[in-house]
C-alpha cells in the first residue's frame, strides 16, 4: 500500500443528487483512485431535481466511454432514441424550418468553405437548398439514421450523433454505477455551512439530522440556488437575461403521437419556444418563455394546446435566470450543473456544460499548495466556454425577421453583444464564420441557423470564380446524389430504435462503442 | 474572368481585380511567399497578382529556415514538395533545439519537437516525470531521455516517422531545414508556374509611393513601423558562408542555440553546412571585434520593431510584416503568415465594404503575434542568468503576459493553459521548458495511483527501448 502525498485533497462531497451529481460522482470514482480519494454524495429526496435535460449532444457519448459504460446498456437503461439535429420552428419567419445537423454541408473545395460555393451558385439557381448537401439534415428529413462511420474520407463519416434520455433514469444508472465504485451516498439535507476562519474556504456541511460531513473539496450541484458556491461564497452571478429573456418553463410528459424522429424539435412561440424530446416511451415537452411578455396561465395553455399526444405528467413548473456564475472555483468548491449558471435548454447545452466542467476538474484536480492557480484557470476556461455558447443562442432570437409579438420584436431589436456583433457582420457582409479552437458550436452550426432564419451573406469568397458554373453544377449534383443514395441505404430511426432496445442486438455491437471525439460533428 | 465562371455574376463594384505585393531588400523572402500564395488562391479568379520589388540586392536575415508541419502543408499546396525541397533547397530533417550553456556553464540539455514520453492512464506523462523526480530527488530524470526525437538528434539516425500508433517510430516527428536563398528561388520559379502574375523591380522610392486604387489590395511585406512590444534584443549578425570547399561536412539533426554573455549564438545545419547567427543587445557591446566574435566574417542586420500585421481599411492596404520577431524565429516568421494569409484570403471580398473585415483580421494578427512573438523570445525569457549587464538588462525587457501565465501555471501543475493563440499541440514547447529545467512542481493527483518504485521500473523501460530504437535506426546521411 502506498501513502498519498500530504499535500493532495483526499475527501471530495458533492452536494446534490441530479443529473449534474451523479455526473460528477460517477466521473470522480472511476477516475480517482479509491485508496486516495473518498467521495460523498449527499442528495435530499425532499428536494426535486430539474431532471428536463433530455436531449444531449454527440460529446455525452465522449463522457459515457471515458467511464467505460456500455453504449447498448446505457440506451436501454435511459429510455433513449437517436439525436442526429434539432429542428426549429418558426424561428426567421413564422412557417420557417431548418435542422441544425451534427454534422457538415459538404466538403471544403480548395481551403474554402462550402457555403461560399453554394450561395455563389445560388444566384442562379434560386431552388438549390442548403439542406440538401448536409446527410445527416436529409438523413433527418427522412426520419432515417444509421451509425457513422469512421474512415474520414466517407460521406458517411461526415456526422455524428446524440441520444435522447430520460434524465432521471440516467441519473439513477449513474448511481448504480458511482455507489458500485464505491461513493458513498446520504440522505439529507443541508442544514448549515461550516467556513475556516483562516481562508474562508468550507470545511464541512452540517445536514439537518445534526450530522456533520467534512470534506477537503466541494462540488456544489444543489441546482440554480447554488447552496455551497452562492449561499454560502458568495460567487456572484452574471444576469444575461438582457440578452436571452426567457425565464420560465413549464414542462409536461406526454404520449406519442406516431413514430419517434431523429431529432429535438424547437418551435418558436408568443413569447419563447417549445420543445418535443422522442424518448421510446413517451415525449418530453416543456415550454420556454419570458415572463415579461406571456402569463403562467397562458404559457400553460399554449404547452397543453400543442402537446404531440396525451399528457401524462403534471406540469413541472421552473424558474431561473440566464447567465453564468462570476466565478465556478471559488476556494474549495466548484459548482457544476445549473449552480454554475444557465443557457435556457435551447441548443441542449445544460448536459454538455456539466461533461465539460467534470473533464476540466478532473484535468485540474487541485492540491492545496494549487487551488488558487488552477481555480483562476478553471474560471478562465468556463467563462470562455459560456460566452461563446451565449452569443450562439442569442443568435438563434437576434436573427429573426418576426416582429408580430412583442417578445419578438423585441428580440429582433435587442442590443447584442459586441462578439456576436462583429461575428454577425463579418458573415452577412463576406460569408465569413470565425472558427475556433477551443469551443462548442463550429461553422456547420452557425450556418445552419443563418441559412435557416434567413441571413444570407452579400458575397461569398472571391476564390469560388476558380471553377466554372458548369463544373460547381457538377459538383453539387453529385454530392446531392451521393447524400440522397447514402440516406436511402439506411434503416428507419424507428427500426434502429427498436433494435437498440432489443434483448439480444443482432449485427448492431460493432456499430456501437465506437471511439469517439470530443465534437459535435463526424470526421473533420 | 473567364465568361461562365461561377462568380461571374458576382461581380460588382466591391471587387477587388488586382492583389499587389510590394517587398523591399529585407523582406524578399515575404514577398515571395505571399506572391506564391496569392498567385495559387486567386489563380483563375480574374484577379492579378503582382509582385513589386526593390531593385537592390536582397538581404536575407536567416541562412536557412527550420520550417515545421504548418509551413511545409502550405507550400506542399502550391506544388512544392519535400522532395523539391531536398532537391533544389537543400532540405535536411530537423528534429530537436539543443540548448547549449543556457542554464550554467557546460550544462546542455535538448529538447525534441514531438513530445516526450507516452500518457499513461490517461495522464499526460510529464506528470510522472515528475513526481518520479520529486519523490526520489533524482533529477537525472530528464524529459529528453524519453524522447525518439532527441535520442536520434544525438546519435545521428534517422527514419521517416510511421503512422502506425504501436509502433514506437510513430512518437517521431521531423521538420526540414532549408535554404533560404534556395527556397526563395522555388517560391519565384512557382510565382511564374502559375502564371497571371507580373513582377517588377523598382528602386526603393518608387517602392514607398503609396497608391490609393479601390480595385486593388496592397500587401505591404516591407519593415515593420511602430513597436507594439518591447524586445531585449536589437541587432543580429549573420556569419557570411565561408566558400571553402574543403570544409568538412556537418550534419547535425538538431539546430543549436549556444548562450553567450551579451545574447546567443542560433546555428542551423543543412546538408553539409552551417548557418550561424549571433543575436545580441548592439549598446552592450562597444568591441567591434567582439562584437562578430566568433564568426570569421558576418553582416550586422537592426532588429525592426516588434509589430503585428495590419489591415490598413482606408488604403486597401495590409501590413505583413516580415521583421521584428520573425528575425528571431527559426523558420523566418512563415509559421505566422501561413496562418495570416489563410486567413486574409476569404477576408479580401470585404476590402472595399465595411471596416468589419479589416478589424477582424487585425484582431487575430495581434492575438497570433503574441505566440510567435512568446516563441521567439522562449529560450532568453526562461534564462536565469544575471552575471553580465545584458542578462540583467533583458528582465525587464521582456512584456510577456500571456508567456508568464503560460509557463507560471505550467510549473506549478503540469498543465497548459488552453490559450485560442496558442496552438494546442505545444510538444516543442513543453520541451523547451524542460530543457530548462522548469519541470512542475506538483503532479496531476490521478498519476498518483501506481506505486514509485513501479513507476521507476516503468520509466526505466521505457527509456530503454526508446533508446534501443534509436540506435537500430540508420544513420542519416
Amino acid at each position: 500500500m502506498f501513502k498519498a502525498p500530504t499535500h493532495q485533497i483526499k475527501s471530495i462531497v458533492v452536494l446534490g443528487g441530479g443529473t449534474a451529481g451523479w455526473m460528477t460522482a460517477a466521473a470522480l470514482s472511476k477516475l480517482l483512485n479509491p485508496n486516495v480519494f473518498s467521495i460523498t454524495l449527499i442528495e435530499s429526496d425532499a428536494i426535486g431535481t430539474v431532471g428536463v435535460g433530455e436531449a444531449t449532444l454527440p460529446h455525452l457519448r465522449f463522457f459515457n466511454q471515458r467511464l467505460g459504460i456500455d453504449e447498448s446498456e446505457f440506451i436501454k437503461a435511459t429510455n433513449a432514441t437517436i439525436k442526429a439535429g434539432i429542428e426549429f420552428s418558426n424561428w426567421g419567419n413564422s412557417g420557417d424550418t431548418y435542422i441544425h445537423p451534427f454534422g457538415d454541408y459538404g466538403k471544403p473545395l480548395k481551403s474554402v468553405e462550402f457555403h461560399h460555393y453554394f450561395y455563389a451558385l445560388k444566384k442562379y439557381n434560386d431552388q438549390l437548398n442548403l439542406d440538401d448537401y448536409s446527410l445527416p439534415v436529409v438523413a433527418c428529413k427522412s426520419g432515417k439514421f444509421n451509425f457513422p462511420t469512421s474512415d474520414p474520407s466517407l460521406l458517411t463519416s461526415s456526422y455524428s450523433y446524440a441520444y435522447h434520455i430520460d434524465a432521471g433514469l440516467y441519473a439513477q444508472y449513474l448511481r448504480g454505477f458511482a455507489e458500485q465504485k464505491g461513493v458513498t451516498r446520504i440522505e439529507g439535507k443541508v442544514n448549515s455551512v461550516s467556513l475556516r476562519k483562516s481562508d474562508g474556504s468550507i470545511s464541512g456541511l452540517k445536514l439537518n439530522n445534526g450530522e456533520l460531513i467534512n470534506g477537503d473539496f466541494f462540488v456544489d450541484c444543489s441546482g440554480f440556488r447554488g447552496r455551497l458556491i452562492e449561499q454560502s461564497l458568495k460567487a456572484g452571478y452574471e444576469d444575461w437575461s438582457h440578452w436571452l429573456p426567457c425565464d420560465r418553463a413549464i414542462a409536461v410528459q406526454s404520449e406519442h403521437n406516431g413514430r419517434p424522429l431523429p431529432y429535438t424539435k424547437a418551435i418558436a412561440r408568443e413569447a419563447g419556444w417549445q420543445w418535443q424530446i422522442p424518448l421510446k416511451h413517451r415525449m418530453g415537452n416543456g415550454y420556454v418563455y419570458a415572463s415579461q411578455y406571456v402569463n403562467e396561465e397562458r404559457a400553460l395553455q399554449t404547452i397543453l394546446a400543442n402537446l404531440p399526444g396525451k399528457p401524462t405528467s403534471e406540469p413541472n413548473y421552473l424558474k431561473f435566470t440566464t447567465g453564468k456564475r462570476k466565478l465556478s472555483w471559488l476556494k474549495n468548491c466548484v459548482a457544476i450543473g445549473l449552480s454554475s449558471g444557465f443557457l435556457e435548454p435551447l441548443e441542449s447545452t445544460s448536459i454538455y456544460l456539466i461533461q465539460a466542467a467534470i473533464m476540466k476538474l478532473v484535468e485540474l484536480l487541485p492540491q492545496r499548495e494549487n487551488m488558487a492557480a488552477k481555480s483562476a484557470e478553471y474560471n478562465r476556461y468556463f467563462s470562455n466556454e459560456m460566452d461563446k455558447i451565449r452569443d450562439f443562442l442569442i443568435l438563434h432570437y437576434h436573427a429573426t425577421f418576426r416582429e408580430d409579438t412583442p417578445f419578438w420584436n423585441f428580440c429582433k431589436h435587442m442590443k447584442i453583444p459586441l462578439s456576436l456583433e462583429e461575428k454577425m457582420e463579418l458573415y452577412k457582409e463576406i460569408g465569413v464564420i470565425e472558427d475556433y479552437q477551443y469551443g462548442l458550436f463550429l461553422t456547420p452550426s452557425w450556418l445552419a441557423v443563418y441559412n435557416g432564419q434567413g441571413v444570407i451573406p452579400s458575397f461569398s469568397d472571391i476564390r469560388v470564380n476558380e471553377i466554372t458554373l458548369a463544373q460547381a453544377n457538377k459538383y453539387m449534383a453529385t454530392l446531392y446524389a451521393d447524400i440522397k443514395q447514402a440516406v436511402a441505404g439506411m434503416p428507419t430511426h424507428e427500426q434502429i430504435v427498436a433494435r437498440l432496445h432489443e434483448e439480444t442486438i443482432c449485427n448492431e455491437p460493432s456499430q456501437l462503442n465506437q471511439a469517439v471525439r470530443f465534437s459535435l460533428y463526424g470526421q473533420r | 474572368m473567364v465568361k461562365d465562371n461561377l462568380g461571374t455574376n458576382m461581380t460588382n463594384t466591391a471587387a477587388i481585380k488586382k492583389v499587389k505585393v510590394i517587398s523591399c531588400e529585407h523582406s524578399a523572402l515575404a514577398g515571395w511567399y505571399t506572391t506564391a500564395m496569392a498567385a495559387y488562391a486567386f489563380k483563375d479568379t480574374g484577379i492579378a497578382v503582382s509582385h513589386i520589388t526593390s531593385d537592390k540586392e536582397p538581404l536575407f536575415s536567416h541562412g536557412s529556415l527550420t520550417l515545421q508541419a504548418d509551413v511545409l502543408l502550405a507550400l506542399q499546396e502550391i506544388g512544392i514538395t519535400e522532395s523539391a525541397l531536398v532537391n533544389h533547397a537543400r532540405a535536411m530533417p530537423f528534429l530537436a533545439n539543443k540548448y547549449i550553456g543556457w542554464q550554467r556553464k557546460n550544462h546542455v540539455a535538448l529538447a525534441g519537437l514531438a513530445k516526450s514520453g507516452v500518457p499513461l492512464r490517461g495522464v499526460s506523462f510529464v506528470h510522472y516525470l515528475a513526481r518520479l523526480r520529486n519523490e526520489t530527488n533524482d533529477l537525472t530524470w530528464q524529459a529528453e531521455l524519453f524522447s525518439l526525437n532527441t535520442m536520434c538528434a544525438s546519435l545521428g539516425t534517422f527514419a521517416r516517422p510511421n503512422a502506425d500508433p504501436r509502433s514506437i517510430l510513430s512518437s517521431l516527428e521531423y521538420g526540414l531545414r532549408v535554404d533560404a536563398k534556395l527556397l526563395c528561388k522555388l517560391l519565384i520559379q512557382v510565382v511564374f508556374e502559375l502564371g497571371d502574375v507580373s513582377a517588377l523591380q523598382t528602386n526603393s522610392r518608387d517602392c514607398q509611393e503609396q497608391s490609393f486604387d479601390r480595385e486593388t489590395i496592397t500587401l505591404d511585406c516591407r519593415t515593420s513601423r511602430g513597436p507594439s512590444h518591447k524586445m531585449p534584443l536589437d541587432t543580429l549578425l549573420i556569419e557570411t558562408p565561408c566558400p571553402n570547399e574543403d570544409i568538412p561536412r556537418v550534419d547535425k539533426l538538431s539546430n543549436e542555440y549556444e548562450c553567450t554573455d551579451d545574447g546567443y549564438i542560433e546555428h542551423q545545419y543543412v546538408n553539409g553546412c552551417r548557418y550561424s547567427r549571433k543575436f545580441i543587445a548592439r549598446h552592450f557591446i562597444k568591441d567591434n571585434k567582439r562584437l562578430c566574435e566568433p564568426f570569421s566574417e558576418c553582416n550586422e542586420i537592426s532588429l525592426s520593431p516588434n509589430s503585428s500585421d495590419f489591415w490598413q481599411h482606408s488604403f486597401n492596404t495590409v501590413y505583413l510584416f516580415e521583421t521584428g520577431a520573425h528575425q528571431l524565429l527559426d523558420n523566418g516568421g512563415l509559421g505566422y503568415r501561413a496562418q495570416q494569409l489563410n486567413t486574409l484570403w476569404p477576408l479580401i471580398r470585404g476590402a472595399n465594404l465595411s471596416a468589419t473585415a479589416a478589424n477582424f483580421f487585425n484582431r487575430l494578427s495581434a492575438e497570433r503575434y503574441r505566440y510567435w512573438r512568446d516563441l521567439s523570445l522562449l529560450p532568453v525569457f526562461l534564462c536565469d542568468r544575471e552575471d553580465t549587464a545584458f542578462w540583467q538588462f533583458k528582465a525587464n525587457q521582456i512584456e510577456a503576459e500571456d508567456l508568464e501565465h503560460v509557463i507560471g501555471f505550467y510549473q506549478r501543475t503540469g498543465v497548459f493553459p488552453q490559450l485560442e493563440h496558442y496552438p494546442a499541440d505545444i510538444g516543442l514547447i513543453e520541451n523547451t521548458l524542460l530543457a530548462f529545467d522548469k519541470y512542475p512542481k506538483a503532479s496531476d493527483p490521478l498519476c498518483f495511483s501506481i506505486e514509485i518504485g513501479e513507476l521507476e521500473l516503468q520509466l526505466t523501460k521505457l527509456k530503454q527501448q526508446i533508446k534501443q530504437a534509436a540506435i537500430q535506426l540508420p544513420q542519416f546521411q
